[in-house]
């Protein structure tokens, strides 16, 4: 090849210059969105009811400001399609139920969504974490440390996504990341909590 | 500078093809969406590569869950979808006509069976008669689904106390479910003489003779580990997981449009409205 059919040195330099410039811009746009965005403002209210009709009304910004908690947790669905582990903070249903009164062995818990899916909890499950769990390779049943269920507003350290229950969630925690819980617990976009007293059955007439 | 001119005639090259690659994926394929109900899985998957492979220029992009949730993301949370399959037809004009379906079509059909294992106790002895004494019998453990949770639960549910009036035995449903309970399953003579069971809003069985789970998956791998000797399933989902299983009469099995108004006798109350679209009673 002879030298007079080189490319030119300027063409090059400006080659090498753009492609350095829009790199520059993809980093610049990224660390926006990631750091520097301002915080999403989110509007979103829940009802939490008592056993005794006590009835509040929470705001986001109040729920993620109660005292929180931090770990792992997963589930799988209908066809045992996995999801997660994730890492997940929110705030105990049980801590929520001390808001208007508690919960006691009397009680169960109704958790709702305005899409209409209900959920209902009992008293073990909401105070002592009574769920199985289960190997995601195999769905076997397997022993679990700890279990706390809470109601997230977090996931891997950001919000919810729109698709995961933004704003908030429920979901089974625990220090481990490696079993699953049932994915039919996991209700997306809560918006009531209400604790309800189990029916009393009556006796027969004598 | 002879390299520098190659490096930069093949980036640029890499670019192009790239671009068009995407271009032409972009063009060419058209996506299906396609939701299922759970007990599907298997076929749909198989059906999946069998279209594809026969029409390449289609995407078919599949989602599974439970019928009833599978109709929810449509007419509830408003995903949009080509097409839906699910296990129960009577779901589809009660929960998404006119709006957003005027039409299905049957497309296959199911019966409901006990699955069990080659290590389940009495294996080489159940049979259509003896079943529900076997299943009685000390250290037999068996499952099924929630009823609120999954439709086989509510069917094996229907079938049981049917199985009192086929057998003309009217200890079946206690010895089975009432009495494993706390709170109880009721089964409540109504004054049409039809009969409702009615599940507690906890549905917890005590003791080890029966397990409930929320689906087929948990089932499947609760017999496949020995944890339980017997299972209520769909005949479809035994002959997929290569399971034995016993048919029962067609008058319990819950199939035959023939033996519809013999079903109806039975009819589940459920102890909460999971999903607010459709009615507690199954």
């Amino acid at each position: 090849m002879s030298r007079n059919s080189r490319i030119p040195g300027w063409l090059i330099i400006a080659i090498v210059v753009i492609g350095i410039a829009a790199i520059a811009g993809v980093a610049a746009v990224t660390y926006l969105e990631l750091f520097n965005a301002p915080a999403e403002q989110i509007e979103w209210n829940m009802t939490v009811v008592g056993s005794d009709g006590e009835e509040k009304v929470l705001t986001f910004e109040e729920i993620i400001a109660m005292e929180s908690h931090e770990s792992f947790g997963g589930f799988f669905t209908t066809v045992g399609t996995i999801q997660g582990p994730f890492e997940l903070k929110g705030v105990p249903l049980a801590d929520i139920c001390e808001l208007v009164g508690g919960i006691d062995t009397t009680n169960t818990v109704w958790v709702s969504a305005p899409d209409g899916y209900l959920m209902v909890f009992t008293y073990d499950q909401v105070i002592n974490g009574e769920f199985r769990t289960f190997d995601p390779a195999t769905f076997k049943e397997v022993p679990h440390e700890e279990l706390t269920i809470i109601l997230a507003f977090q996931q891997d350290g950001a919000p919810l996504p729109d698709n995961y229950g933004k704003p908030l969630r429920i979901a089974i925690v625990s220090s481990r990341d490696d079993y699953i819980t049932e994915g039919h617990y996991w209700v997306m976009w809560v918006d009531r909590i209400e604790v309800r007293s189990l029916p009393v059955k009556l006796p027969p007439s004598p | 500078m002879r390299t520098t001119k190659l490096l930069i005639i093949l980036i640029l090259a890499l670019g192009v093809v790239l671009s068009a690659a995407c271009l032409d994926e972009d063009e060419e394929q058209t996506k299906v969406k396609v939701i299922y109900a759970g007990s599907l899985f298997v076929p749909f998957g198989a059906l999946e590569q069998a279209f594809e492979s026969t029409y390449p220029g289609i995407d078919a992009e599949l989602e599974g869950h439970g019928s009833i949730q599978s109709i929810r993301h449509i007419t509830e949370i408003h995903e949009e979808f080509d097409v839906i399959a699910v296990a129960d037809d009577s779901l589809i004009p009660a929960m998404m006509y006119p709006e957003y379906a005027d039409w299905y079509v049957r497309f296959g059909e199911n019966q409901m069976v006990i699955m069990y294992s080659n290590t389940s106790l009495y294996a080489d002895e159940i049979n259509e008669s003896n079943w529900y004494e076997i299943l009685a019998r000390p250290g037999v453990t068996f499952g099924f689904s929630n009823p609120m949770l999954d439709a086989s639960g509510y069917r094996t549910l229907t079938l049981i106390p049917l199985a009192e009036l086929y057998y003309e035995d009217p200890m079946i449903f206690d010895e089975l479910i009432a009495q494993h309970f706390q709170p109880t399953v009721e089964v409540l003579e109504e004054e049409d003489g039809r009969y409702s069971v009615i599940v507690p809003e906890i549905f917890e069985p005590q003791g080890d003779k029966i397990a409930i789970r929320g689906g087929s998956v948990q089932l499947l791998a609760l017999l496949d580990f020995g944890g339980i000797d017997y299972a209520f399933g769909y005949k479809s989902v035994a002959l997929q997981h290569g399971l034995r299983y016993l048919e029962l009469p067609p008058e319990l099995d819950l199939s035959s449009a023939e033996y519809s108004e013999y079903y109806r006798q039975v009819t589940v109350k459920m102890g909460f409205q999971r999903f607010k679209s459709v009615e507690i009673d199954r």
